[in-house]
């Protein structure tokens, strides 16, 4: 049987799967900006987000499911995204090719 | 605590319509437990959001369709033969609707160009009589009192065309060219793009050297120089009647816009675009009424909210208060204003209706055949339908694919059709009868470009929607049961049987309305015209002196290949009127000895030579014509005889005439003419010795063809005319009469086209259905074959299903045509729209090819081996 390649990442998209990662069952859109703001100290633009998260779906790295609803949203549920082993695959492919740039370049890249 | 208040109702919707409810409520949820107290950064929160998931379901769209396009295009590569044909169908049936849209769209659709051309008028004048024809010049005198009094209308223009020509000095080409009242431009709404246009003043001779250009002269001579204005360009001017010549110095003093045109009035047979403009200087005589010449063509701007019937009425009185005596007083002429777009578009109109509808029932027969082969394509793909419902497809999915498939081979068809079309307009825009308004103009733009996809699209979906919907409908699941690879179906059968139908009822209806409208044709070619048309010439000896005529006839005579030769003055040859311009004179006349009380009769005449009637081919009835015709003598035809005479012998009785017509003496009867072709009523003519006093038309009479006698009378001529004059005018009769049936010879043509092509597409939908049927009933034909059925048993068999459909296609078709043909029965020419023939030729052309077109699969069905035939399953 054929192997899937999986896709090359943006690296928004990278951002956004390695979010969804680290928030385990807990990723939600909201919490993905979140998350997203307080690890690179930039602003997630939510709409940004929403579509990112849209497309990984659709590309099948991605995978949501609905929760309960909650009073403090209007009794509306949240929509959780968990990755699919595709999106771990692509985001270690995309890790690895900025490593792979980034090789002999330390000194000039390091952070102080 | 006060719970949280979510966004807008019309941000909801918006979402929801996007996106999932579900999907859409987790966003609103996201938003409400960021931002849930401000309720203006909630909203606008919200729209980014809607932006973003219209984005995602843009997105999402286009890759449904990138997938559908490419489900069809491999479905479609799968039956390439089928494919094929379909494109071929509908390149064929859209490029033939979109070259006909392009021919109705510019002659009949598209406004005139001029402003408000709803309120311009054409002053018309028609005589009582049967013989009476509508006649759009009026004289000078008349126009200028017109202009005067008539208080229904703006103003008003007169143009007069054709009687001048006007060449640059140093070419031999003429330019088409319009002389014109000041008031025109003004009348027809439209200003000039350079300079201006002539003043009222400059309609006198010595001011009347001015001349404005039109935009494709001004671009093809002086390659669009705005500094034009105010230059001279010298053109030799030539009466055409009189033959002077005179060098004018012209200045320029405008350039009209693009696309404008003054419109051509007086039936001129091949209307082209004016290049240049000069101003009509109307002569003194005709100012004061003295010389009543009738050239000018007239059009007006009626005020606005007055009636046509009302404003009728006032131009009939200013007519008797200024004409009374004229010749059209004493004929009982009335006027009226006919609009304008009328003249222009004229008769064409109900040609291009009935064009326009045979080739939308086209389209038709076309959609129905597609629709018809796509349910049996898509009975063979039952089991795949049935896979992909097994995957997950809805039935959406199933119906839109399908959907698909057919808006790809229409588009596809649509950019096939659209570059044949093409080459299609440029065939038609050469092909189309002279005197169709706007003809040079029709070109593929953008109207028909839209009409062509729209039309694709709509074919698309009309021949797509049944057998999606019908192969959606099917129990996918028990298909992939049985393990069959093609199904038939109730439904589908039904469907099949109702297309089948529908197919032969548009043929039937089409071909019937060809069928009519080529007889008439014919008809109108074989009519008895009262003389020989047929290698017969007519000669304008162009500047040849009258002094010289006598030497030109004998030496003309003289040559081989010529076997009459004779001479018309004051008049047209017979069909020239009709067919190249020209005319006749008309007078009332008597018999001198008619009793008191007996109405005069109107009569045309002209002057010939004695030859005349044999050079014609004219039959004389009674009396002969003597070789010397007398002063006083007179020839006429049976109408006239009839008339004047009744049962008596016209030979040698005297009748009386107004004018220089004066009292003369029948010498003989000749056979009527029907002078204006065989369509138009002709008034009853009678002939008058030459005077040899006006330069007229030689008819000759040729025993060789007309090409290899040509060439030697135009070296004859040649030394008699002076120098630089124009080659002389030689024109065959034959060529007339085209002119006059070009027409009828077009539309006869395209309806002929549009029959073969309905024929053509019919014939291949029953071959398509009746294989069909065969491939999906080879196990049933085996069963019968096994079961003892003979060959000929299954082919009649196959034969006589394909001929049921026939049959009842006919049974609905015939009488459908015979209510379609009464409405186009004002175009049709001896020929009733009751005519049984025309029905009986038409189901024997239909079953005849229904019996071709299934009797391969008949043969097909005939070979099925019943033991290969039932393993097969």
């Amino acid at each position: 049987m054929a192997r899937i390649t999986p896709p090359t990442l943006g690296e928004f998209e990278l951002l956004v799967i390695l979010a969804v990662m680290q928030l385990g069952d807990k990723a939600y859109p909201l919490a993905i900006a979140e998350q997203i703001e307080a690890a690179t100290k930039r602003a997630a633009s939510r709409p940004a987000v929403l579509i990112t998260l849209n497309r990984l779906e659709d590309k099948g790295l991605l995978t949501s499911r609905h929760g309960d609803p909650t009073p403090v949203r209007g009794g509306r549920s949240k929509r959780f995204f968990l990755p699919k082993p595709l999106a771990v695959q692509a985001a270690r492919q995309a890790l690895e090719r900025i490593h792979t740039m980034a090789h002999g370049l330390d000194l000039l890249i390091q952070p102080k | 605590m006060t719970p949280p208040t979510g966004p807008s109702r019309v941000a909801n919707w918006a979402l929801r319509t996007l996106t999932s409810k579900a999907d859409a409520d987790a966003v609103v949820g996201d938003v409400m437990e960021e931002l849930g107290a401000s309720r203006w950064r909630l909203e606008w929160r919200m729209c980014q959001l809607i932006g973003a998931a219209a984005i995602t379901s843009l997105g999402r769209s286009m890759r449904a369709f990138r997938h559908m396009a490419r489900d069809a295009r491999r479905s479609l590569r799968r039956s390439p033969a089928s494919t094929m044909f379909i494109l071929l169908v509908l390149t064929l049936s859209i490029a033939a609707a979109t070259v006909t849209f392009s021919v109705v769209d510019t002659v009949v659709l598209r406004p005139l160009p001029f402003a408000a051309d709803g309120d311009l008028i054409v002053i018309e004048s028609r005589a009582s009589g049967a013989a009476a024809v509508a006649n759009r010049s009026i004289g000078a005198y008349e126009f200028l009192t017109f202009r005067e009094r008539l208080t229904s209308i703006t103003g008003l223009a007169a143009i007069e065309q054709g009687r001048f020509t006007l060449t640059p000095v140093g070419e031999s080409q003429s330019l088409v060219s319009t002389r014109a009242t000041a008031s025109l431009f003004d009348v027809l709404g439209v200003p000039p793009l350079l300079g201006r246009t002539f003043m009222a003043d400059e309609e006198a001779v010595g001011r009347s050297d001015v001349a404005v250009l039109g935009y494709e002269l001004w671009e093809r001579r002086f390659h669009g120089d705005p500094r034009i204005v105010g230059q001279s360009v010298e053109v030799t001017s030539r009466a055409l009647m009189g033959g002077n010549t005179t060098v004018r110095s012209l200045t320029v003093i405008g350039v009209m816009p693009r696309g404008f045109t003054s419109p051509f009035l007086n039936g001129t047979p091949k209307p082209q675009r004016t290049e240049i403009w000069t101003p009509l200087v109307i002569p003194a005589d005709e100012r004061s009424g003295t010389d009543r010449s009738r050239y000018l063509g007239v059009v007006g701007r009626l005020r606005p909210g007055t009636r046509e019937a009302g404003s009728d009425s006032e131009l009939n009185a200013v007519a008797a208060a200024v004409a009374p005596g004229s010749q059209n007083s004493v004929l009982g002429a009335t006027y009226r204003f006919v609009p304008l777009k009328d003249v222009v578009i004229g008769p064409a109109r109900p040609w291009m209706v009935l064009a326009l509808t045979a080739v939308a029932l086209v389209l038709l027969i076309a959609c129905v055949n597609v629709a018809n082969l796509q349910l049996s394509r898509a009975a063979y793909r039952s089991r795949e339908l049935s896979v992909r419902a097994s995957l997950g497809a809805t039935r959406r999915h199933v119906i839109s694919s399908l959907l698909a498939e057919s808006l790809m081979l229409s588009l596809t068809a649509a950019g096939l059709a659209i570059t044949a079309s093409i080459w299609g307009i440029e065939i038609a825009r050469n092909a189309l009868p002279p005197g169709i308004g706007r003809a040079d103009e029709i070109s593929l733009d953008l109207r028909v470009l839209v009409a062509a996809i729209t039309a694709a699209v709509a074919t698309g979906i009309l021949f797509g929607v049944v057998p999606a919907w019908q192969a959606s409908r099917q129990d996918l699941v028990s298909i992939l049961k049985q393990g069959s690879t093609t199904t038939v179906g109730v439904g589908r059968d039904r469907w099949r049987a109702v297309f089948t139908v529908t197919q032969v009822t548009f043929v039937s209806v089409l071909l019937v309305s060809a069928t009519l409208i080529i007889a008439s044709f014919i008809r109108v070619t074989t009519a008895d015209l009262g003389f020989n048309r047929s290698d017969l010439l007519v000669i304008n000896p162009i500047g040849v002196p009258i002094a010289e005529t006598r030497d030109m006839l004998t030496r003309l005579r003289q040559l081989p290949g010529v076997s009459s030769v004779s001479t018309v003055e004051n008049g047209s040859p017979p069909l020239m009127m009709a067919g190249f311009g020209g005319g006749a004179s008309g007078t009332m006349v008597n018999a001198v000895d008619a009793p008191p009380g007996k109405e005069p009769f109107r009569v045309e005449w002209r002057r010939v030579s004695p030859d005349y009637f044999v050079s014609a081919g004219l039959m004389v009835l009674k009396g002969h014509v003597p070789e010397q015709m007398g002063d006083a003598d007179v020839v006429i035809d049976e109408t006239t005889a009839l008339a004047l005479f009744g049962r008596q012998d016209a030979v040698g009785a005297e009748l009386i005439g107004g004018g220089r017509y004066g009292r003369r003496r029948v010498a003989a009867v000749v056979k009527d003419v029907r002078t204006n072709g065989p369509e138009r009523t002709a008034w009853p003519q009678t002939y008058l010795p030459v005077a040899n006093q006006a330069q007229g038309y030689v008819v000759v009479r040729l025993n060789k063809p007309a090409a290899a006698v040509v060439p030697s009378i135009r070296l004859m001529l040649e030394p008699m005319q002076p120098a630089g004059s124009r080659p002389a005018d030689i024109r065959s009769v034959e060529d007339a009469f085209r002119n006059i049936t070009a027409d009828r010879r077009f539309n006869a043509t395209l309806m002929g086209l549009f029959g073969f092509l309905a024929i053509f597409i019919g014939a291949a939908g029953v071959y398509g259905v009746m294989t069909s049927i065969v491939a999906q009933r080879t196990r049933e034909i085996g069963v019968r074959v096994a079961l003892g059925a003979t060959t000929t048993q299954v082919i009649n068999g196959v034969v006589g299903h394909a001929l049921r459909y026939i049959a009842i296609g006919l049974l609905v078709g015939l009488p459908v045509a015979f209510l379609v043909s009464r409405i186009f029965r004002g175009l049709l020419f001896q020929v009733t729209t009751t005519d049984w023939s025309i029905y009986a030729i038409v189901a024997g052309i239909l079953i005849g090819v229904g019996f071709a077109a299934s009797l391969w699969p008949a043969l097909r069905a005939a070979r099925v081996d019943p033991l290969i035939a039932l393993r097969s399953e």
